[in-house]
């Protein structure tokens, strides 16, 4: 009884410790390397705004910090029919918009929901939430979402920030000017944005639920990923949002930070033709299955373990991911390779080219296909380019080879579908041109599925499918790493690379 | 000298205009659609084609430069497609950063290379003079992107004197401007100073040689004098125009420093407006810099005249 009751009195103390020990007014300075373009939900189209915008403005639904479940934000509860059309929301009744210029922090309705939405599928350049077909307002708090087609993973796309409930006196207020005197339901208030240099925030006094722990919110926006290591080991930034392979190590080494890595939800490949060229041939394709140690790519761009082997297109993060994906497809066997070749008629030797962007990290995989590609009697040209020829060339299917990168959220649908749906020929996604019907057909079944174990069966059918086609070289995973400043307490990082400073069950602070 | 002016003036009027085709060709010559960066790689085919005639690059090339040309005359740039902001806006907020860096550079560069040149030509082949060259040899080589990581590692991380990267703010008072100008301003200017120090000595080395300075040194002038008023005058013609020269590489070598130190310029603006095809953008910007260029130039050829009182002579001759 009486150790009972130390005990008590140890958690109780500890608790009270603890809870003293949270700065009510926490500062954080955040560095990333990439520049917010906009401030407008509906107009974004770049990691680095959403980045920002989170701060700002809220969704239906939204991610926990690890990106394992959707929890409610802005919607308190939604019911779903059965053949994944209508999508019911009903809206929690204490939500208020910030203080504007136009409107004094009013109440959010249903109607601000439908208008947000029309709004993003008819002003949005992204066409985002184009699955919608209409919504409706059932009452002042419930809103009815009937879409196109049955599409289950629908949860997820509001998750989006581009799926924001934004009031419309101040967007029609604002008119173009809205993206500098940004709106939403938020936790924090834009103070200052000084573009190409820092963005500061403030904590809302009035947010409409638990406050952040956060007063003071800085976003310094430090191009190179170099000189931004160098600001988090001087303390200029406390998170810093991604860390070069080579630097990990000196982050860690110092005493005041840091690295902290969480498996991505990304996949980094070599995406073959299959519209024209050599590629198109089944037994080349085979060919460099055979020739490529994929296990090694992983090991030489990433000699500090910042990346891991791939093995199919569905990263790790997913909930569909399967660990037996390299059965799929024969594995690395050189001599293999070069009869493929001969059988193919091109025993006098192959030249095939694989385009990259200015990544480093897709061009040193490139480089190690080359060298592998070589010894089997094909010659690798590796062509480098910045993004917006790279885009180019590879969306309109001209190259024989592309490095392609894509990260989203962790629901197969986000890289089977862009990636090997036939309806994404023509796009970055699937600039390889791949068709096959069958896996359509999968993936189609995928998106009309309600339940979630029914829908792994599908995708990972889809993705064994596209392992034997051969188009698709897996390379690597990249892991997310950022640095944390020791001071930072209660931050996760997030494998879908946001950082959430304040988020359903998190709530970021300093001592 | 009125008509001079005048005349160098009107010149300006068909390089802008040659400036602004020349970009405006390269911008629809180099691959990657501007709508489809835009839009990013989820965009379909149909998205990027109802884009590209929302922004009328489904027109003919000439007509796009025509509708182009008669906006830029009433003063409408148009507005970027990334920032959805005015073009001049965007411009003119990040002007003061660029001309803050690249005069503190210059500025830099003129206080120590002048003087070193000098005393380098003075007290030539002294152990000086070799020193002066070494290392003004070393400030030419060295790749300023590299150089400018090595100061922020010492003066930052290691000494913690100053700032690593960022602007100051006038908000904060003067001195936060300067010492976070100090580290990319000494970065940037490095590499002029090696420039102006090398230039300086072989001008001053002419100049010494010749008779007039000899027949001054002869009259048995104060050496001070000979030195500044007979030889270095002379001598600062070809410096005056590398120092007007320096400003084009500076302004090229600040998109760089702009990015190893995070500032808010015209450099990294460029940058970035031409990677994701914001081509309105790059006009805007590009224009504004020919413009400021020229006008530097134009400064440089007014001070020549004042210099030099035989180029001031060969203006009257052109009436």
């Amino acid at each position: 009884m009486r150790k009972r009751l130390l005990l008590t009195i140890l958690i109780t103390t500890l608790l009270f410790v603890s809870v003293l020990a949270v700065n009510p007014d926490s500062r954080i300075v955040v560095g990333t390397d990439q520049n917010p373009t906009t401030l407008d939900p509906a107009m974004y189209q770049d990691l680095a705004s959403s980045q920002v915008m989170r701060n700002m403005f809220e969704t239906l639904v939204a991610y926990t910090a690890d990106v394992s479940t959707i929890e409610p934000l802005i919607a308190e509860s939604w019911i779903i029919s059965d053949d994944l059309i209508e999508w019911t929301f009903k809206l929690k009744e204490n939500v208020f918009f910030q203080k504007g210029k136009f409107q004094n922090g009013r109440n959010v309705t249903a109607e601000d929901v439908r208008y947000s939405f029309v709004r993003a599928i008819e002003d949005s350049p992204m066409v985002r939430l184009y699955m919608i077909d209409r919504v409706e307002v059932i009452d002042k708090y419930t809103v009815n979402i009937v879409l196109q087609y049955p599409y289950a993973p629908f949860l997820t796309v509001l998750t989006d920030i581009g799926a924001s409930i934004v009031p419309k006196e101040e967007i029609e207020g604002w008119g173009e000017d809205f993206v500098l005197n940004p709106v939403g339901t938020g936790p924090f208030v834009m103070t200052e944005w000084v573009k190409d240099d820092r963005m500061t925030f403030e904590r809302y006094e009035d947010y409409w639920a638990e406050k952040p722990n956060v007063k003071h919110l800085t976003y310094k926006f430090i191009p190179d990923k170099a000189v931004l290591t160098l600001a988090l080991l001087s303390g200029a930034v406390d998170i810093s949002s991604d860390i070069l392979d080579q630097d990990i190590q000196k982050v860690k080494d110092n005493p005041n930070t840091e690295a902290v890595m969480v498996g991505g939800n990304n996949i980094y490949a070599a995406y073959m033709n299959s519209m024209r060229g050599p590629t198109t041939d089944p037994k080349v394709r085979e060919a460099i299955f055979k020739a490529i140690d994929v296990s090694q790519i992983a090991k030489v761009v990433f000699p500090n373990g910042s990346g891991v082997a791939a093995y199919g297109p569905i990263p790790p993060g997913s909930w569909a991911y399967n660990p037996n994906v390299k059965d799929f497809y024969t594995s690395y066997d050189p001599e293999g390779a070069k009869k493929l070749l001969k059988e193919a008629g091109y025993e006098n030797g192959l030249k095939l080219t694989i385009y990259t962007s200015d990544d480093p990290n897709r061009r040193k995989m490139a480089i190690v296909m080359q060298s592998m590609l070589k010894r089997v009697g094909i010659d690798l040209e590796v062509i480098s380019l910045e993004w917006g020829s790279f885009v180019g060339i590879t969306s309109t299917g001209d190259a024989d080879i592309y490095a392609i990168g894509w990260t989203w959220y962790p629901d197969p649908e986000f890289f089977m579908f862009y990636m090997f749906h036939s309806s994404r020929v023509g796009t970055y996604g699937n600039g390889g041109g791949y068709v096959n019907p069958e896996v359509d057909r999968f993936i189609e079944l995928g998106e009309s599925s309600a339940d979630q174990a029914e829908r792994i069966g599908f995708y990972r059918k889809a993705e064994e499918l596209v392992m034997q086609d051969r188009v698709f070289f897996p390379g690597y995973h990249k892991l997310v790493v950022m640095g944390v400043n020791n001071r930072v307490k209660g931050f996760t990082v997030s494998s879908d690379m946001t950082i959430r400073i304040f988020a359903p069950g998190t709530n970021v602070y300093t001592e | 000298m009125r008509k001079f002016l005048f005349r160098r003036l009107l010149q300006v009027i068909p390089t802008l205009f040659f400036v602004l085709l020349t970009v405006f060709l390269l911008m629809k010559l180099i691959p990657g659609d501007p709508a489809r960066v835009l839009l990013g790689p989820e965009a379909r085919p149909q998205d990027i084609e109802r884009f590209r005639s929302e922004l009328g690059l489904d027109e003919p090339v000439i007509t796009q430069f025509a509708i182009y040309i008669g906006r830029v005359f009433t003063g409408n740039f148009g507005r970027s497609l990334i920032y959805r902001q005015d073009v001049l806006t965007l411009v003119f907020d990040r002007i003061p950063t660029t001309l803050l860096l690249s005069f503190s550079a210059l500025f830099l560069a003129v206080i120590v290379g002048i003087p070193a040149g000098i005393l380098a030509a003075t007290k030539h082949n002294t152990f000086h003079d070799l020193s002066i060259t070494i290392l003004s040899l070393v400030g030419i080589s060295i790749p300023i992107f590299w150089f400018g990581m090595i100061l922020i590692v010492i003066f930052a991380l290691q000494l913690g004197w100053l700032p690593a990267v960022g602007m100051g703010r006038l908000s904060n008072g003067l001195w936060d401007v300067i010492r976070h100008i100090i580290l990319p301003s000494t970065a940037l200017g490095i590499l002029s100073m090696g420039t102006i120090t090398r230039f300086t000595r072989s001008s001053m080395l002419e100049v010494l040689r010749q008779d007039y300075v000899r027949t001054a040194k002869a009259k048995g002038l104060n050496r001070g004098l000979v030195l500044y008023r007979h030889a270095l005058r002379n001598a600062l013609v070809p410096i005056v125009t590398v120092v007007g020269l320096q400003l084009g590489s500076l302004l090229a070598g600040a998109v760089i420093t702009e990015t190893v130190f995070a500032l808010p310029g015209l450099g990294k603006l460029m940058v970035d407006a031409i990677l994701r095809r914001d081509f309105l953008l790059v006009q805007g910007e590009v224009l504004m810099i020919a413009f400021f260029y020229i006008l530097v130039n134009f400064l440089v050829d007014v001070l020549y005249a004042v210099l030099n009182p035989k180029i001031r002579s060969s203006y009257r001759g052109a009436q």
